[in-house]
């Protein structure tokens, strides 16, 4: 009896788990905004993911990326070290010294930084 | 996706099982039993493989890899070394649940939606570094950033993400499906450790759909698609039917097997892998017996060589991490205590990490003991661990504890359904005349 009820009540647990991860996934949804809930396939991540690849072909082979991100957020470091496996990802920020090239958008660069390639929204920022 | 992408782990499962039979094949047990150990031994060789490639400077490929598994494979049937396997169970509706249960759980891993955030800050890009340079890439991880992938754990693990890799191209979809894989070879352990004990079928399907289930359910919810927890849940599971087998050279080498890819897997695995091995030494001498000389090979060169090769690496390498130095001070472990209390009802569990509280009542049962053993020296080491390391206890143990569950609740449950549904006698006598052949046919 007590095996039926066990077996019972994990497959009612199943079923909810798969149906909610299921629909989130469907949804796109994610619970908090916050990167150490991101998803893979979730869009966050995915637009990180367009922006590095677009950058990766504007660097010299083994150089290593520079993110902009004076928040230092460590999870969205993570995630941009996991889709450029083959270069170093390094945070940047107030502390990088000036003249160096950065990966950042227009609304995120510092000011008076330069873009010297890619797009507005994810290109190489010379820091002033 | 392509076919081969779909097919990519499932493929590299079965050429490693097929390799693991020149093993697998000789030991006295069921066909299904022999497909998991045969897996085993199969990623212990490929681990072997690829570190040797790495001593010598050459880069992985699939042009080496592959022919060494099929020649592993094709060994087994040229040298006929095949023994007769004991007899398993036929299908039943508990083995079609699981394997709803699995297909469930690969449908959502598959997605990605459900890939642990360790596959993408630890596993997965070490996999897939090392896929890219053709070898452990020891430079990268000794970089001093590297702390944030733990550059000190064993590299079993990345290797099969990176082989898999290699067949089908780096596509996560396809490397998740490893762990619903290792899910299955798990229930298989359950299921047949159950056949072996002589539980009624009734029973024992309901027991292996429960685990199916609340696993499947665990891993969705704690979203364990790529974890690496599922090793050591199978190592643990996997080495439960010799655990339980009397004392033989048979029973050494499954544990020698699974103690090797437990140390092979995580850090936390080598306590396990001391564990059984300890355990199993320890039931020789308890019996006033020593074992062969093939057995105590069997049970201590595989460990020893996997564990000594990760360490050397590690110590060569200066890749041990701070966190994970340090003594247990007795104010830690108490805060500890305190949270895994609280982690016991973790919702990702749904109240199901509760069973293992039954544990220590295991005890009860002689034949058990030595795999309360084996669990309770596993958990006290994670005890240990965690009152040892100098950080935030709280989110250490919130963020680990609940793996640490799945780490020993498949193999926990089948105990204790040995233990209330077992046929004490018949299994006994069953187990003394099946460790007698497995010695002859060992010893052959």
């Amino acid at each position: 009896m007590l095996v039926a009820l066990l077996l019972v009540w994990a497959g009612g647990t199943f079923v909810f788990e798969a149906r909610g991860a299921r629909h989130d996934w469907l949804a796109g949804t994610l619970h908090q905004p916050s990167s150490m809930y991101w998803r893979l396939g979730s869009r966050p991540p995915e637009r990180l993911d367009r922006c590095l690849r677009s950058v990766d072909a504007l660097l010299p082979a083994r150089e290593p990326v520079l993110l902009w991100d004076p928040t230092n957020d460590f999870f969205r470091w993570r995630w941009a070290a996991y889709f450029l496996p083959h270069r170093e990802v390094v945070q940047a920020g107030a502390a990088t010294p000036p003249g160096r090239v950065v990966v950042a958008s227009s609304r995120s660069a510092p000011a008076g930084a330069r873009r010297v390639a890619g797009e507005p929204w994810c290109g190489l920022y010379r820091l002033p | 996706m392509s076919a081969l992408g779909w097919l990519a782990a499932p493929l590299v499962l079965v050429l490693l099982a097929a390799a693991g039979q020149p093993i697998a094949a000789r030991l006295p047990v069921t066909r299904p039993l022999r497909l998991v150990l045969g897996f085993i031994a199969g990623a212990l060789l490929l681990h072997a493989l690829l570190s040797l490639l790495d001593l010598l400077g050459w880069r992985w490929r699939l042009a080496i890899a592959l022919p060494f598994l099929l020649a592993a494979a094709l060994i087994a049937f040229v040298v006929r070394a095949r023994r007769p396997s004991r007899r398993s169970a036929s299908f039943g509706w508990g083995d079609a649940v699981a394997i709803l249960a699995v297909l469930g759980f690969a449908a959502l891993a598959w997605t990605g939606w459900i890939a642990i955030p360790d596959f993408i800050y630890h596993w997965g890009l070490k996999g897939h570094r090392f896929l890219l340079e053709g070898h452990v890439d020891y430079g990268y991880l000794a970089q001093p950033l590297g702390w944030v992938f733990h550059p000190d754990y064993p590299n079993l693990y990345p290797e099969l993400l990176a082989v898999t890799a290699m067949l089908a191209g780096w596509r996560e979809g396809a490397l998740l499906l490893w762990s619903p894989l290792l899910l299955a070879l798990i229930l298989i352990s359950v299921r047949e450790v159950l056949v072996a004990e002589g539980i009624p079928p009734f029973r024992r399907h309901a027991v292996v759909a429960f685990v199916a289930l609340s696993c499947a359910g665990f891993a969705v919810a704690n979203i364990m698609a790529g974890a690496a927890d599922w090793f050591l849940a199978l190592a643990l599971a996997a080495s439960l039917p010799a655990l339980l087998a009397p004392l033989s050279t048979a029973a050494d080498v499954q544990i020698g097997l699974c103690a090797a890819l437990a140390g092979a897997s995580k850090q936390e695995g080598l306590v396990m892998a001391v564990g059984l091995v300890a355990v199993q030494l320890s039931r020789w001498f308890w019996h006033g017996r020593r074992p062969r000389p093939a057995g105590s090979a069997a049970l201590l060169v595989p460990p020893m060589l996997i564990v000594g090769y990760s360490w050397w690496r590690i110590a060569q390498h200066h890749l041990l991490q701070s966190y994970d130095k340090g003594l247990p001070i007795p104010s830690r472990l108490v805060a500890t205590l305190r949270i895994v209390a609280e982690q016991l009802l973790a919702p990702e569990w749904h109240g199901f990490a509760l069973l293992l509280l039954v544990l220590p009542l295991l005890l009860l049962v002689p034949r058990l003991r030595p795999f309360v053993a084996v669990a309770l020296l596993h958990l006290a080491g994670y005890l240990a661990s965690c009152a040892g390391q100098d950080t935030d206890t709280r989110l250490l143990v919130v963020t680990t504890f609940t793996r640490i569950v799945l780490q020993i609740f498949p193999a926990t449950i089948a105990a204790m359904a040995v233990a209330l549904f077992a046929d004490g006698m018949r299994t006994a006598a069953a187990a003394s005349g099946a460790a007698e052949a497995s010695a002859a046919a060992i010893d052959a």
